[in-house]
């Protein structure tokens, strides 16, 4: 299967993103697992934003920013706003040959992936005091997302997106 | 040209106005003041996606539960099977134990019934299947009183006589034996014959009858006590049929044996008093 780097694309992407988001573990699953979720949007976000800076539009993510707010009954804008940030850092990082310098990609996931947790934590200190679990699950899901973004990156570059090298940046 | 290509879709004052525009968003939606209908239908539509995409994996799981509950179920019911079955076995000996018991109230019944007989109460010990042959054999012998030539019944009727009396045990033929003849007088009528076995566990033939005997079918046959073997009076059987033979003479009248012949454990020698009259049930 092979998509193109456009908006179809993105989107499919991201509701694969928003049905892993949304699938139950399997019942023999343990429990413990739950706090093993990587923040699928984001990671779906930052590679399109990094990876495709030139098609991939900042009003898609903040849209599905939107679906997520929902998904997960947060307050809307919330995921939105922090779509807008992931993307607004990936398409700004520095490149070397039209591809963003792994280790700056790497860094900025890792402060991309704490911001998002410490800003959902915040503003759902006012919709629930306590947050139920969240203090506790946050490393694991900053831990996931990072051991997941590998994934992200194998299946993005080598199965799904069409090779779009003609795409001139000069 | 890519700076034109991220302007066309990523410019500068868009993020600022989604930034500005999700903060906005989340304070008004803290406050829950007016994005409640907003809030409802995206529920709504959530819920609905979360049913579908977890449908199937539901379905799987359940379908798992199902087929380990089956398989539960079928453990169990292998469980209950052998449960059942020794349940019958235990059903079975309890329901022996309640015939011996039914016979030995029987036997002793008859015991108490008949206060002039001496009896000895004996067990079945062995069963001679040989063909012509009714024998068995008894677990009670010269050292208990029980000698050749006495008599046996079961609580019902006339069984048998002693045939081999040796120390603990003894040999005992059945009336249905073709060796062994019991003299026996029609109850109703008091016409005397003399009826012997066939070697079938459920007929007697009455031997010599004539013709013109007073005999009916349905009549009870009870020992005469000619000979001083059997008890005077104590039941034998009653006549099933009659017909008469080639000869025209006699008749060939068929006698079922009211003791029930291989089917007791427990009967009784008359080792005294034989000429006595036995009480009728």
């Amino acid at each position: 299967m092979k998509l193109p780097r456009n908006n179809v694309g993105f989107a499919l992407t991201l509701v694969l993103a928003l049905v892993l988001t949304m699938l139950d573990l399997p019942h023999f699953a343990p429990a413990a697992l739950t706090y093993f979720t990587p923040n699928f949007a984001l990671l779906v976000c930052y590679y399109w934003a990094t990876n495709s800076p030139t098609h991939f539009s900042v009003m898609v993510a903040w849209l599905f920013g939107f679906l997520f707010d929902a998904l997960h009954a947060e307050p809307f804008g919330l995921n939105g706003f922090i779509l807008c940030v992931v993307v607004l850092v990936g398409l700004n990082l520095p490149r070397r040959s039209n591809r963003p310098i792994l280790g700056y990609q790497l860094l900025a996931l890792l402060l991309l992936v704490i911001f998002a947790e410490i800003v959902r934590l915040i503003v759902m200190q006012f919709v629930e005091y306590p947050v139920q679990g969240s203090i506790v699950a946050i490393p694991w899901s900053i831990v996931a997302s990072l051991a997941f973004w590998f994934i992200v990156v194998v299946i993005l570059d080598r199965w799904i997106v069409v090779d779009d090298s003609n795409v001139s940046f000069s | 040209m890519a700076t034109d290509a991220r302007k066309r879709f990523s410019t500068p004052t868009t993020f600022v106005l989604l930034i500005f525009l999700s903060i906005a968003l989340v304070i008004t939606d803290l406050s829950g003041q007016f994005l409640g209908v907003p809030r409802q239908l995206t529920t709504w539509v959530t819920n609905g996606l979360y049913s579908g995409i977890n449908a199937p994996g539901r379905w799987l799981t359940y379908s798992s539960f199902y087929l380990q509950d089956r398989a539960q179920l079928l453990e169990s019911q292998r469980a209950r099977e052998r449960e059942y079955q020794d349940a019958v076995v235990k059903n079975r000996r309890f329901d022996a134990l309640a015939r011996e018991n039914s016979e030995l109230r029987q036997v002793l019944a008859l015991v108490q019934r008949s206060p002039d007989l001496e009896l000895v109460t004996a067990e079945l010990t062995a069963t001679v299947f040989e063909p012509g042959r009714n024998e068995i054999l008894i677990n009670r012998g010269k050292s208990h009183g029980v000698l050749d030539g006495m008599a046996v019944l079961d609580a019902t009727g006339i069984y048998g006589q002693v045939v081999e009396s040796l120390a603990f045990t003894s040999r005992v033929i059945l009336i249905t034996d073709r060796r062994l003849a019991v003299p026996v007088v029609v109850q109703r009528s008091g016409t005397h014959a003399l009826i012997t076995g066939i070697g079938n566990s459920s007929e007697l033939v009455l031997e010599h009858a004539e013709i013109t005997a007073d005999i009916e079918n349905g009549d009870l046959l009870v020992a005469s006590g000619l000979g001083g073997v059997y008890p005077h009076g104590y039941p034998v059987g009653v006549v099933m049929s009659m017909e008469p033979d080639a000869s025209g003479v006699e008749m060939r009248v068929m006698v079922e044996p009211l003791a029930s012949m291989h089917r007791r454990t427990w009967l009784l020698v008359v080792v005294g008093g034989t000429t006595s009259e036995v009480a009728e049930e």
